[in-house]
């Protein structure tokens, strides 16, 4: 009966893909619909059942399969919360016709459910089972304006090389299978540290994983389809996969890498790696080259949809930063950059949806004049970019400042100076935006200057995601805090 | 009482608000917000002085501080602090925005934008100098260098956004070393800090992280700051920027920030600042010598301000490398006045271009366009020759008691500086006594008759300049008295 109780929030989000699967079938051309009320209301019980769940900490299900600790949780209400605001931001996108938006929303809160268990898995074939179904919502999203070529060829690229990593980490898995014996985690970690892995093999099944999880993470040497998907797909559905895939990514560190091939020092709050090959390495190389090959990328490009999916690469290797550091600091930073990579990219993503709509083009050039036409939502849109960015003292520089702090804790300077060179040619791509979008409406001659017209409400969700992001930099202190206390489970 | 720093700060938070909710409005709603703007600048500005008047010159380190954690788990809090060496720096930009906020009132095209990014900028330069942690230091030393990226880009001259480009990532680059160093010094004491008073006294330098730190720091200042010969983007910059944005930038972020770095140099690199302090006057003396012989050859108004503000810069170095109680006194008070005069003279060559149309006194061509303004402008040439005095250090104006504090410390150090110096402000008073009589006397040019005289709104922003470089030229006891107690303290930190 507790496995039940405990899984409550997920059966919220089957019943509300069941209801919003009826309400599409159900629906016979009336004028009033209540999908995304449904899907709403759906997301919002989760999160209250999700918040009600911390009493069921430490409970076990399916023979071990599924663990419900404090990090399950915090990715819990982070999926939940995403998918929340993505079903609004589809709610508000004018990319799909209003009659086909209850599938997308099926899609964004499925995708909640998988995610929501992925997290909780401690077991190698529910990991890859949800490994598979995070990928295949994903594509679905990605293909979802059907007549778009560019959203096709995204959502093949994202297919092909989710394949590619999808065999990648199925070898890997067995091969690790193969060694130990068993698909729980915690049993592989007690086997390896009796039994080592002959270096060979371990070479093999560490690069085999660690390409898959790369792929999830965005981040060097698999991040080629980055900047395409998150170009060629839809707006809404780019939210979404910028952040809830490198998410996946780390709950895969988290769950896979961290207690199979590492020995935690609660002591020392951190992490020691087990095993011939210090896999940090690997992530500090991929850190440190996504970090800048992102943002060298961006400040040369034109589309603004393209250089903000290639600032998203940069973010993303900042995020490894956290990993790199295999710290309690560093991974609860991770954490609190997750959440402001969520709000600052829905937000970002919620802006461009409104002046790509109006203005018809996602060239810079074109956008000239956004300010003049809709200045609160281009100020929002450069709110929302600065924070990511980190620009002092918005909540990414917080986030930003704790990630490199925790590296340089362990003496890798050389990727704390790369961090602060991205972030350095990050600015510089800040500037041309800002130049473009603010600059030359004020001294350029553009025949319309009339003011777009919006609707309160929408302006009002835009408006509203500034909020948490205030309260994420005036109450940094308390939610490090939460996110520090959400890795204990790993930790110990 | 304990909450005027952070009212002082918030104040000008409003004005931004108000230009946001002005924008695309009618033009009685325009007004609405260019008053808002100017109110919340005042509003400032008054606690600012205020702030500065009540501080008590026999009291030992601070009078006003306020302290909350913001990050309590990596030490780092809301840490704001009023001694009477920053006093000097709150009453410049407390003097200063004001001012530039009616020279720009009559402009047209985009003035909310260009009021909420000097609202921005005060904010962001009254925090640095109150920050007594150096993270919220940071934070607001890299909140400064946006404004003036967009007020170049946006507002400036036709190369305005190569200009704005340089700017920013020069100071990119800048803000990147110091967050550097930021992190090094954080990290190089146990438990780690980033609490300047708690940092001081060389606990920093017991690290084998702190020459990196202290050269990242400096490395980074001198790209923030137009220091030889990292100044490429500052002439640059000055050239395409509007006047308003030169006041801010030579009579404000400058002076503002010299002094900033004083205080965490001396606190945080005493035995660095000991070892290498003869860097800082050579250093110093480069800047005077090349920027006064760099003055003598330009044409145009705005490159002579530039270079102007380097000699004065070197001038501040040589007191900061000094070492000694007259040499830091002088080179705060020299921020100080420097920061006045620098104002008024970048106001002079704005209000020369709002009447003429360009900045030069020789054209391309070699012609002289302007001359024997004198006679039209009797006001204005009478303000100018006085900014130029005290920018030349005569007696009267507050540009003799700083210059003649620095010539003190120097001459204890090794009387060479001072006859360098000497050289270098003779060149310079070549320089600018040379500028006077083209602009002024002599017969007049072709395009002196667009010129006429100082109208109420341009008497206005020049003459609380005029009356501050006067008033603290005669009577600069009370604020060298105000800054003793914080030069004590500072030079105890020193081996």
């Amino acid at each position: 009966m507790s496995e039940i109780l405990f899984l409550l929030p997920e059966l919220y989000l089957l019943l509300t893909v069941a209801g919003l699967v009826i309400a599409e079938i159900g629906y016979h051309g009336e004028r009033v619909r209540l999908v995304y009320g449904i899907a709403a209301l759906g997301l919002l019980s989760a999160l209250i059942q999700t918040l009600l769940s911390y009493q069921f900490l430490g409970i076990q299900a399916f023979g071990g399969s599924v663990l419900l600790d404090s990090l399950a949780i915090f990715f819990r209400l982070f999926f939940i919360c995403l998918a929340l605001l993505i079903v609004t931001l589809g709610y508000f996108t004018s990319e799909f016709p209003s009659k086909a938006k209850t599938e997308f929303y099926a899609f964004a809160v499925s995708s909640a459910l998988v995610l929501s268990v992925f997290a909780m898995s401690v077991n190698l074939v529910l990991t890859f089972v949800c490994f598979q179904g995070v990928l295949a919502l994903a594509y679905f999203m990605t293909a979802y304006r059907r007549t778009h070529s560019a959203s096709t060829e995204a959502a093949i690229k994202l297919s092909l090389l989710g394949g590619v990593s999808l065999v990648l980490f199925l070898y890997g898995g067995g091969l690790l299978l193969r060694e130990t014996g068993t698909l729980h985690f915690l049993q592989m970690h007690e086997f390896l540290i009796l039994n080592p892995l002959a270096p060979q093999t371990e070479l093999l099944i560490l690069g085999l994983l660690f390409l898959s999880a790369a792929f999830l993470l965005g981040v060097f040497p698999m991040f080629q389809w980055v900047p395409d998907v998150l170009e060629g797909a839809p707006g809404p559905t780019i939210a979404h996969l910028a952040i809830a895939l490198p998410a996946a990514g780390v709950i895969l560190i988290l769950r896979l890498f961290l207690p199979v091939f590492s020995i935690s020092n609660p002591m020392a709050q951190g992490w020691e790696v087990l095993g011939h090959f210090p896999w940090t390495e690997w992530i500090a190389l991929g850190s440190g080259i996504s970090m800048i090959f992102g943002s060298v990328l961006a400040f040369q490009q034109e589309n603004l949809r393209r250089l903000i999916a290639c600032l998203l690469v940069s973010q993303l290797g900042f995020l490894l930063l956290g990993i790199v550091a295999h710290s309690k600091d560093g991974l609860s930073a991770l954490l609190y950059q997750l959440l402001v990579l969520v709000f600052s990219v829905v937000g970002i993503y919620a802006a461009l949806d409104f002046l790509f709509s109006r203005f018809q083009s996602e060239r810079l050039r074109d956008l000239t004049g956004s300010f003049r036409r809709a200045l609160p939502e281009t100020l929002c849109l450069l709110f929302f970019l600065a924070s990511l960015l980190g620009l002092p003292p918005l909540p990414g520089f917080i986030g930003k400042f704790v990630l490199i702090s925790s590296v340089l804790e362990k003496e890798w300077y050389l990727l704390g100076g790369m961090a602060i060179l991205s972030f350095i040619i990050g600015m510089a791509a800040f500037a041309k935006v800002t130049y473009r979008l603010a600059g030359e409406s004020l001294t350029h001659i553009i025949e319309d200057l009339s003011p777009f017209s919006v609707s309160l409400d929408r302006r009002f969700f835009l408006l509203s995601l500034i909020f948490p992001l205030t309260l994420l930099t005036c109450f940094a202190d308390l939610i490090l805090d939460w996110t520090s206390w959400s890795l204990l489970s790993i930790l110990r | 009482m304990n909450a005027l720093i952070t009212a002082m700060l918030i104040a000008p938070v409003f004005g931004i608000f108000a230009q946001l909710f002005s924008f695309n409005q009618s033009a009685q709603r325009q007004g609405f917000g260019k008053s808002m703007g100017i109110g919340s600048s005042l509003i400032s500005s008054v606690l600012g002085i205020f702030l500065v008047s009540s501080l008590g010159a026999d009291l030992p380190g601070s009078e006003f501080r306020e302290v909350f954690p913001w990050i309590g788990g990596y030490a780092i809090s809301y840490d704001m602090m009023l001694d009477g060496a920053n006093a000097l720096g709150i009453l410049l930009i407390s003097i200063v925005f004001p001012v530039i906020f009616v020279s720009e009132w009559n402009r047209k095209e985009g003035v909310h934008g260009l009021y909420a990014l000097f609202l921005l900028l005060q904010v962001s330069l009254l925090g640095m100098i109150c920050a007594q942690d150096l993270f919220l230091f940071f934070v607001f030393l890299a909140l400064s260098s946006l404004p003036f990226y967009f007020l170049t880009a946006l507002w400036g001259g036709k190369d305005r956004e190569r200009a704005g480009f340089r700017y920013l990532m020069s100071a990119s680059i800048g803000n990147g070393l110091i967050f550097g160093s930021v992190l090094l010094i954080y990290h190089s004491v146990f438990p780690h800090s980033f609490s300047i008073l708690e940092l001081s006294g060389g606990r920093v330098e017991e690290s084998a992280l702190a020459p990196i730190g202290f050269l990242l720091l400096c490395i980074g200042f001198g790209l923030r700051l137009p220091i030889w010969p990292l100044h490429g983007w500052f002439s640059f910059l000055m050239t395409q920027a509007p006047a308003s944005v030169g006041v801010a930038l030579v009579g404000v972020f400058v002076p503002v920030t010299l002094i900033a770095f004083i205080r965490v140099v001396y606190f945080l690199f005493p035995l660095g600042l000991s070892q290498f302090g003869y860097l800082f006057v050579t250093l110093g003396l480069f800047n005077v010598l090349y920027s006064a012989l760099c003055a003598v050859i330009q044409r145009d108004l705005r490159r002579v301000t530039a270079f102007l503000c380097m000699v004065q810069i070197g001038l501040i170095l040589v007191g900061t490398g000094s070492l000694n109680h007259a040499g830091l006194v002088g080179a705060i008070y020299q921020g100080f006045s420097a920061g006045i005069a620098l104002s008024g003279f970048a106001l002079f060559y704005g209000l020369l271009h709002e009447k003429v149309g360009h900045t030069y006194f020789i054209e391309k061509n070699g012609e002289y366009s302007l001359g024997g303004l004198i006679k039209k402008t009797p006001l204005l040439a009478l303000a100018v020759g006085l900014f130029i005095c005290s920018l030349l250090g005569f007696p009267g104006v507050t540009g003799f008691v700083g210059q003649s504090l620095i010539l003190m410390g120097g001459f204890a150090v090794h009387p060479l500086i001072n006859a360098l110096i000497g050289i270098g402000l003779l060149i310079l008073i070549y320089a600018m006594f040379s500028v006077y009589r083209l602009v002024f006397l002599g017969v007049s040019g072709f395009e002196s008759e667009k010129m006429k005289d100082l109208s109420a709104r341009e008497k206005a922003y020049l003459y609380p300049l005029l009356v501050a470089m006067i008033f603290f030229g005669i009577f600069p006891s009370p604020l060298v008295k105000l800054m003793t107690p914080p030069v004590e303290l500072l030079m105890g930190m020193l081996p």
